[in-house]
């Protein structure tokens, strides 16, 4: 089953702190809207790969960020959905 | 992941019914946008401005007003934003672009009024919209009948305040429209406290004409035959650049242009070589409304432009910067205005040529012509755009749609079967 993983945070100042660390470091970081299933709040999270988790975590640890978590959902973007707001 | 749940709730809002619209988003924007391949890295600025679209922006909004500063909400690229920055207030964009608030807006208004009349009504309305709330006054125009009298119902709920827009463009409709302009001056003056100055004006003129400039740059790099940023990529910049701050919008657009540039330069494409590439002209696609593109881009196309408010309308002429006083400045207002070409003029064959200019620029293959429905003036200006664009052998596809998605797959269909045509 394939995943995506997303940094969740307090704020999003926070979450682009790790956003423009990551850039930095050339690692993997893409903004998104918090998905629903992950938090009933709104605003920035950060989809990462599964394979730089750990640094991701390292790099939030060293600078200070504060986040809520790393979590994983099941991956379901689909560009055919055809669901709009 | 900011909790916005005060800020709205001071703000009045309507947080159980909102709360249905922030449970759909990032579905709908994940599906939309993050399953592209290859973006342009510099759209992560415009993933968080959508992320944080009720939150980030409103709070700004918010501090502005605490500071003794007003914010003024518009809905038509008509109302000149340069009068309102230059009396040291806001002008922001109202939504209107989600089937989510259609339901709010048919309570008041007939059925048959085109859903981004009934969208913006219903947001204000529902209260499920925080710029809604936040805006001190709303600034309409007389673009429609179905504008003209939802205005009144709002007014009814809101300060608001109606420019005349002329519907012909003969000299003293120009002059007419500068009159009205000079209103507008004196409203926002007295409605903020704030004097419009010869320095402040030429402040706000510029200011504005550089984010034209910069969906100038965004838009030459979409003409490329080598295509560095997708149409629904485009279309969220085109959208977002109703409601940022000015100054850091144009700042991030350019930024984003760099990167675009140097894509030309290396030959990144988002799309593979022989992709149609689609022109799409007609009503506006006010945020959310991401359907559209999402389809023909889904489909085997590519979008290429928009000649639309939310697109070439919006930046293509700029404010002649080299007047000196205020009554030449308010003409150089006035004249460049009224070159937008909207269905509500008579006549209006300068919006035809304006889409066969804009197909030639950008290499279109072929022209998809929407009309939201029960927008009486685009959908009868319909007859003449395609007759034009036939003469001139440029295919061309009619479609009516609205919010919903319940003709997605007939959409699908339909716009599949022309991209396809185009490839014979």
């Amino acid at each position: 089953m394939e995943l995506d993983w997303y940094v969740l945070f307090p704020n999003h100042e926070n979450g682009l702190k790790l956003y423009n660390i990551l850039k930095e470091h050339q690692i993997y970081a893409v903004i998104a809207p918090t998905p629903r299933a992950l938090s009933k709040s709104c605003g920035i999270s950060l989809k990462i790969k599964e394979a730089e988790k750990e640094i991701v975590e390292q790099y939030a640890n060293q600078q200070q960020v504060r986040y809520i978590g790393i979590e994983c959902l099941k991956k379901k973007e689909n560009s055919r959905r055809d669901k709009y707001c | 992941m900011a909790d916005y749940n005060e800020m709205w709730k001071e703000l009045g809002m309507n947080l159980e019914e909102h709360d249905k619209l922030c449970e759909v988003l990032p579905q709908a924007f994940g599906d939309v946008f993050l399953t592209q391949e290859n973006r342009p890295e510099a759209m992560d600025y415009y993933n968080f401005v959508i992320a944080e679209i009720h939150g980030v922006r409103p709070k700004e909004l918010i501090e502005h007003k605490k500071n003794g500063g007003k914010v003024f909400g518009t809905f038509c690229i008509y109302v000149p934003d340069e009068i309102i920055f230059a009396a040291d207030a806001i002008a922001t964009g109202l939504c209107g672009g989600s089937q989510f608030w259609v339901p709010g807006g048919e309570k008041v208004l007939p059925v048959n009024t085109c859903p981004l009349i009934k969208a913006s009504v219903g947001a204000r309305l529902d209260k499920t919209c925080p710029f809604f709330r936040i805006a001190d006054m709303y600034i309409g125009e007389t673009t429609c009948d179905g504008k003209k009298k939802a205005w009144e119902i709002l007014a009814e709920d809101v300060p608001f305040y109606v420019m005349d827009l002329p519907q012909m463009k003969r000299r003293k409709d120009v002059t007419a429209w500068k009159e009205e302009i000079e209103d507008l001056k004196k409203k926002v003056e007295e409605f903020t406290g704030n004097r419009i100055t010869e320095e402040s004006l030429k402040k706000a003129i510029s200011l504005i004409n550089e984010k034209r400039k910069a969906l100038m740059r965004l838009y030459n790099c979409r003409k490329q035959k080598v295509l560095p940023i997708s149409g629904r990529d485009a279309l969220v910049i085109m959208q977002i650049a109703f409601y940022d701050d000015p100054e850091r919008f144009t700042q991030m657009t350019n930024k984003l242009c760099d990167e675009l540039e140097q894509r030309i330069e290396q030959g990144i494409s988002v799309v593979k070589e022989g992709t149609k590439r689609i022109l799409v002209t007609g009503t506006p696609l006010a945020v959310p409304n991401w359907k559209l593109h999402n389809i023909i881009e889904t489909s085997g196309g590519v979008v290429v432009c928009e000649e639309m408010c939310t697109g070439t309308r919006y930046f293509e002429q700029l404010v002649d910067e080299t007047k000196v006083t205020l009554d030449e400045q308010i003409e150089a207002l006035a004249n460049r205005y009224m070159q937008i070409n909207c269905a509500c003029f008579t006549p209006n064959e300068a919006r035809i040529d304006d889409i066969i200019r804009l197909a030639k620029e950008y290499k279109a293959d072929g022209i998809i012509n929407l009309n939201l429905k029960f927008c009486n003036l685009y959908a009868t200006e319909t007859y003449k755009v395609e007759r034009e664009l036939r003469k001139e052998g440029i295919p061309v596809l009619s479609i009516e749609t609205d919010y919903t998605d319940s003709d997605s797959e007939q959409l699908r269909t339909r716009i599949g079967a022309f991209i396809e045509m185009l490839g014979e």
